[in-house]
C-alpha cells in the first residue's frame, strides 16, 4: 500500500512538473520565436513588457484569458467548443512517453524521468498525433465560415499525407534500436546518435514533422493572406489560446522527438541529462524558426507532390536499404 | 487485501465505462441526422473497442485500433464529408415506417443472437495465451497468418486503385 | 520449407495483374493491343492451371490447401476468365481509358477467387472473398454513362457489405465454438458441437457471404439490377466465374457440419426452395434479357444448393458438375448477347427477333445454351440437374426434388419465350447484320459441341468431380 501511494505521488509530481514545464516553455517559445524572427527580419520584436519584452508572454496570457469567448452564429456549438481542447490535449499527452533524462535516484528508489515508459511509446505518439487532426478538421468545419472550412480541409489533407512519411521515416530507427520504447531508443544511441547513420530518415522526419505542425513553409491551413487565419479564424479568447498553445506544445514534441530519435536524447558530456535534452529541443526549435524566416510558403500541389512523390518513396527506399544493411 | 479488491472493482468499473462508450458511440453513429455527429459517434464506438482490447490486456492492439480506425479511417470519412454537400442544407426527414422496420429487424436479429449465445454451451479453449506482445503478434503475422497479411495489402491496393478510378468517373464524364 | 511451386497459378495471376497495373500507367495503349495481351495472358493462365491440376499439398503454414477440388475449380475459373476476356475485343460498354484497369481488376478478381477455393483458414477465406468482392464492386459501375448506372454500383456494394458483415459475424461464432480458424481443426471439432445453436448460427451466417455471391434467395436483390446495370462483359464474369467460386465455398462450409445437422439441412432446403421458386416466377415477366438471366441465376443457385445440401460425396460431386454445366451454358448465352449488343447496350428480348436469319450460328448457340439452362436433354444442363436431383433422392428428399422438377418446368416457359423470339418472331424494324469473326464462330461451335458432349458422355467428368469431392478434407 505504501509503495503504491508513493508511486502514485511520484507520478503526480512528474505529471505536474512536465505540465508546468511544457506550458512555460510554450509561452517562452512564442517569445523566442517573435524575438528571433524579428531579428532575422531586422526588427526589434516585443520589447515593451519587461526587459527584452520578457513579460510579453504573460501579458498575452492575461489578454487571452480575459477576452470574450465568442461563438459565431450558425456554428455547431458542441464541436466548436470541443475542437481546441482536442488539439491541446493530444499534444500534451504525447509527452507522457518522452524521457527527459536517465533514471534518478530518490530515497533508494530508481525513478525514471519519464511519465510512462511504454514498450510501444512511439506508436502511442503516432496514435495521438493522428488524433490531433480531428481538432483542426472539426474546428474548421464547426466554425461555419468559408475560411475556416478551407483551412480545416487543407489541414486535414496535409496532416494525413505527412503522417505517412513521418511514420515510415521512423521505421529504420526502430529497426536499429529494436524497440518502440523511446527510452530504449535513446539507450541504443549511446555509442553514436542515429543522425549519423540515418541522415535521410532525419531529413524526411524533420520535413514531415514541420508539415505536421503546420509551420512555414507548410502553413497552408492558416495562410494569413489567403484564409485569414484558416481553421481558427473564428476563435477568440482562450479557445484561440488553446489552439495556439497546442501548436507550440507540438513544436516542443517535435523537438523532443528529434532529440530522442536522432540526437541521442538526454545523453551528452558535462551537463546533466535534462539540461542536454532541453538544449537539444531548443536547437531544433531555433532551426524551425530560422526556416520560417527563410522559406516562402509552398503551393498546395507542391505540398502534396513533395509528400507523396518524394518523401514517401524515399522513406520506403530507406527502409529497404536499412533492412538490407542490418541483414548483411 | 482490501486494496486488491479495490483494483478489481476499478477494473470492473472501467470495463462498463468502455462498454458504455462503445454502445453510446454506436447509438450516436446511427441516430442523429447530422452526419458529422454520426462519424464522431463512430469514433467514440471505435475508441471504446480500443478500450476493450486494453481491458483484455493488449495495449498494442488497442493502440493500433486507435491509430488505424480512429486516426486514419474515421478522419478520412470526416475529410470526405467536409468535401461533400454543404451541411446547412435541410436533411430529408426519416420516414417512420422505414425506421420502425429497421428497428424491428435489428431487434429481432439482436434477440436471436443473444438467444443463440445464451442457449449455447461455450467450452473454454484448452490452452489460453495471455501473451499479446508485439513480438508474438509479429511472429504470428509472418507465420500462421502470413497469407492473410499479404493478401490484405493486395485488397488495399485494389481499394486504392478503385478509389482513383471511381473518383475519375465524375470528373471525366461530367466535363 | 515453402513449396512455392504449389502456388504457381496464383503467382501467375498476380503477374497478370501486375502487367496491367503497369500498362494502366501508359497513356497510349490502344484497346486492341490491350485485348491481345490480356487474351494471351489469360490463355496461358488456362494452360498453367491445367499443368498444375494434379498438384497436392499444403502451403503457408497449412492455411492453403492445394488438392484436386481446388485445382478443378481453379481450372474452371481460369477457363471462365479466358472466355470472358476473349469476348472483350469490342469492349464498347466501358470507357476506353479504363480498359487497362478493367483487365487488372478481372485478373485480380480471378486471383481472389482462386485463393478462395484453396484457402483452408477462415481469415484467409474472408480476405480472399473480400478481394474478389472489391474488384467486382469496382467493375460493376465501370460503364459508359456511369451516372445512369451509379445506383447499380451502390446497390451491389450495400448488399455486399451487409453479407460480408454477416459472414464475419458467423465466422466469429464458429471461432468461438471451435477455438481455431483452421478448417482442418474445425472439421475435427465442429461436428461434435454442431447441435449447439451457436455453431449452426455461425455456419449459416458465414454462408451468407457466399450466398450473396451466388445470389441465393435472401441475398438475391442485387442480381437483377447488377446484371442489367453492369457492362455486358462484367455481367458475364459475375454470372459465370464468380458464381463458381461461391459454389465451391458453399460446398466447403456446408461440409463443416459433418452432415450431422438436421437444422442446417432444413435451413438450406428452405433457402433452396425459396430461391428456385422466386427466381423462376419473377423471371417470367422480364423484358430485358439480362434481367431474365439474373432471375434465372437465382433459380440456378437454388438447384445447385439441392446437390450441396445432400451432404454426400455424390451430392458435392453433382454440385461441382452443375457448376461446370452452368459455366458452359451461361457463357454460351452471354456470348450471344455480347455479340448482338456489340455496342454495349442492354439487350431486350424483342431485339432478338429474326436472329436465326441474321446469324443462324448465334441463334443455335443461344438455343443450346437456353436448352441447357432449362435442363432439356441431351444437353449438359439436363445431366447436371439429373445428377443433383439423384443425389437428393438418394438422401430421401423427395418433396424437394418434386419442387425442383416443377420449377424446371416453369423455367422452360420463359426460356422458350426467348427462343421463340430468336426463331419465330419477325423483327419490327430491320436490325443491322451481325459481324462474327472466326474466333466467335469457333467458340460457338465449341460451346455447342461441349454442352452436347458433356451431356451425353458425362462419365469422365463425373469421375473427375467425384475424385475432387473425395479430395475434400472430410
Amino acid at each position: 500500500m505504501l509503495t503504491w501511494s508513493l508511486g502514485f505521488l511520484i507520478l503526480m509530481v512528474k505529471l505536474g512538473a512536465v505540465l508546468l514545464f511544457l506550458l512555460l516553455a510554450a509561452a517562452y517559445l512564442v517569445w523566442l520565436e517573435r524575438k528571433f524572427l524579428a531579428r532575422l527580419q531586422v526588427r526589434y520584436g516585443p520589447n515593451r513588457a519587461g526587459k527584452y519584452g520578457l513579460l510579453q508572454p504573460i501579458a498575452d496570457m492575461i489578454k487571452m484569458l480575459t477576452k470574450e469567448d465568442t461563438i459565431p452564429e450558425g456554428a455547431d456549438r458542441v464541436i466548436f467548443l470541443l475542437a481546441p481542447a482536442v488539439v491541446t490535449v493530444t499534444a500534451l499527452l504525447m509527452f507522457a512517453v518522452i524521457p527527459f533524462g536517465g533514471d534518478l535516484s530518490f530515497l533508494g528508489k530508481r525513478i525514471p524521468m519519464v511519465i510512462a515508459d511504454l514498450n510501444i511509446g512511439l506508436l502511442f505518439v503516432f496514435a495521438l498525433s493522428s488524433l490531433g487532426v480531428y481538432g483542426i478538421a472539426l474546428g474548421g468545419w464547426a466554425s461555419n465560415s468559408k475560411y475556416s472550412l478551407l483551412g480545416g480541409i487543407r489541414g486535414a489533407a496535409q496532416m494525413i499525407s505527412y503522417e505517412l512519411s513521418l511514420g515510415l521515416s521512423l521505421v529504420p530507427v526502430v529497426m536499429l534500436a529494436g524497440s518502440f520504447s523511446l527510452v530504449d531508443i535513446v539507450r541504443a544511441q549511446e555509442a553514436y546518435p542515429f543522425i549519423l547513420v540515418q541522415p535521410l530518415a532525419f531529413v524526411i522526419f524533420v520535413i514531415s514533422a514541420m508539415a505536421e505542425s503546420k509551420r512555414i513553409p507548410f502553413d497552408l491551413p492558416e495562410a494569413e493572406n489567403e484564409l485569414g487565419a484558416g481553421y481558427h479564424t473564428e476563435y477568440s479568447g482562450i479557445r484561440f489560446g488553446l489552439f495556439f498553445l497546442g501548436e507550440y506544445v507540438n513544436m516542443q514534441v517535435l523537438g523532443a522527438l528529434v532529440a530522442v530519435l536522432f540526437l541521442g536524447g538526454w545523453s551528452g558530456p558535462f551537463l546533466s541529462g535534462p539540461a542536454w535534452f532541453c538544449i537539444k529541443i531548443l536547437v531544433v526549435a531555433l532551426v524551425m524558426i530560422w526556416i520560417r524566416g527563410t522559406l516562402p510558403r509552398l503551393r498546395y500541389d507542391q505540398l502534396m507532390a513533395l509528400g507523396w512523390k518524394v518523401l514517401i518513396p524515399l522513406a520506403l527506399v530507406n527502409i529497404v536499404v536499412t533492412g538490407a544493411v542490418i541483414l548483411i | 487485501m482490501s486494496f486488491l479488491i479495490g483494483t478489481e472493482a476499478i477494473a470492473h468499473v472501467a470495463f462498463w465505462i468502455v462498454v458504455g462508450l462503445t454502445f453510446g458511440g454506436a447509438v450516436i453513429a446511427v441516430f442523429p441526422r447530422n452526419i458529422i455527429y454520426n462519424v464522431l459517434g463512430l469514433v467514440m464506438a471505435l475508441s471504446g473497442v480500443a478500450g476493450l482490447y486494453l481491458y483484455l490486456g493488449s495495449f498494442f492492439i488497442a493502440l493500433m485500433q486507435l491509430l488505424i480506425y480512429v486516426g486514419a479511417i474515421c478522419i478520412s470519412i470526416v475529410f470526405a464529408i467536409m468535401l461533400s454537400r454543404p451541411l446547412h442544407l435541410e436533411v430529408p426527414k426519416r420516414s417512420v415506417p422505414k425506421v420502425a422496420m429497421a428497428a424491428g429487424a435489428s431487434a429481432i436479429f439482436f434477440a436471436a443472437v443473444v438467444g443463440v449465445i445464451f442457449k449455447s454451451n461455450w467450452v473454454p479453449a484448452p490452452e489460453q495465451s495471455g501473451d499479446w506482445s508485439v513480438v508474438t503478434i509479429g511472429h504470428l503475422l509472418l507465420t500462421r497468418y502470413d497469407l492473410v497479411f499479404e493478401v490484405i495489402s493486395l485488397v488495399l491496393l485494389v481499394a486504392i486503385i478503385g478509389a482513383i478510378v471511381t473518383a475519375g468517373y465524375s470528373r471525366r464524364f461530367s466535363s | 520449407m515453402m513449396k512455392w511451386v504449389l502456388f504457381i497459378p496464383e503467382l501467375y495471376y498476380v503477374l497478370f495483374g501486375l502487367v496491367f497495373f503497369i500498362l494502366s500507367l501508359s497513356k497510349n495503349a490502344s484497346s486492341k493491343r490491350l485485348h491481345g495481351i490480356a487474351m494471351t495472358l489469360a490463355g496461358v493462365g488456362v494452360l498453367v492451371t491445367v499443368f498444375c491440376a494434379r498438384q497436392t499439398g499444403m502451403v503457408f503454414f497449412d492455411a492453403y490447401r492445394v488438392d484436386l477440388f481446388s485445382q478443378t475449380f481453379k481450372l474452371l475459373l481460369s477457363l471462365g476468365t479466358f472466355w470472358v476476356i476473349s469476348s472483350c475485343n469490342e469492349l464498347k460498354g466501358i470507357d476506353e481509358r479504363q480498359h487497362p484497369e478493367f483487365y487488372f481488376l478481372i485478373s485480380i478478381c480471378t486471383l481472389g477467387m482462386m485463393m478462395l477455393v484453396s484457402a483452408v483458414e477462415l481469415l484467409t477465406i474472408y480476405v480472399a472473398i473480400e478481394l474478389s468482392s472489391y474488384t467486382l464492386f469496382l467493375l460493376v459501375p465501370m460503364r459508359r454513362n456511369a451516372d445512369v448506372y451509379a445506383e447499380t454500383g451502390i446497390k451491389y456494394f450495400m448488399v455486399g457489405v451487409t453479407a460480408s458483415a454477416f459472414m464475419i459475424f458467423g465466422i466469429s461464432l464458429i471461432f468461438g465454438m471451435a477455438h481455431t480458424t483452421y478448417v482442418t481443426d474445425i472439421l475435427r471439432v465442429l461436428p461434435g458441437v454442431i447441435h449447439e445453436p451457436a455453431a449452426i448460427a455461425g455456419l449459416v451466417l458465414a454462408l451468407c457471404g457466399f450466398f450473396f455471391k451466388q445470389a441465393l434467395f435472401p441475398f438475391h436483390s442485387w442480381a437483377p439490377d447488377v446484371y442489367q446495370g453492369a457492362a455486358n462483359q462484367v455481367t458475364t464474369f459475375i454470372a459465370t466465374a464468380s458464381k463458381m467460386a461461391a459454389a465451391a465455398m458453399v460446398i466447403r462450409f456446408v461440409g463443416f457440419s459433418g452432415g450431422e445437422s438436421e437444422v442446417l439441412v432444413n435451413v438450406l432446403m428452405t433457402l433452396s426452395i425459396l430461391s428456385m421458386t422466386f427466381g423462376n416466377l419473377v423471371a417470367i415477366i422480364q423484358k430485358d434479357i439480362k434481367r431474365l438471366l439474373a432471375y434465372s441465376s437465382i433459380a440456378h443457385a437454388g438447384y445447385m444448393l439441392v446437390g450441396i445440401l445432400s451432404m454426400s460425396e455424390r451430392g458435392f460431386a453433382s454440385a461441382i458438375y452443375y457448376a461446370l454445366a452452368y459455366l458452359v451454358m451461361n457463357y454460351a448465352v452471354f456470348m450471344v448477347i455480347m455479340k448482338i449488343a456489340d455496342d454495349g447496350h442492354n439487350l431486350q428480348i424483342k431485339e432478338l427477333a429474326g436472329l436465326h436469319k441474321r446469324s443462324p450460328l448465334l441463334a443455335m448457340t443461344l438455343m443450346m445454351g437456353l436448352f441447357g439452362l432449362a435442363g432439356i436433354p441431351p444437353t449438359v444442363g439436363f445431366t447436371g440437374k439429373f445428377l443433383v436431383f439423384a443425389a437428393a433422392l438418394e438422401k430421401g428428399y423427395l418433396a424437394l426434388v418434386v419442387i425442383g422438377m416443377v420449377n424446371a418446368t416453369i423455367s422452360l416457359y420463359y426460356y422458350l419465350i426467348v427462343i421463340k423470339a430468336a426463331y419465330l418472331l419477325e423483327p419490327v424494324r430491320p436490325y443491322p447484320a451481325i459481324r462474327i469473326d472466326a474466333w466467335t464462330r469457333s467458340m460457338s461451335l465449341a460451346l455447342v459441341g461441349l454442352s452436347v458432349y458433356l451431356g451425353i458422355f458425362p462419365d469422365k467428368f463425373v469421375a473427375l468431380t467425384e475424385a475432387a469431392a473425395r479430395s475434400l478434407p472430410y
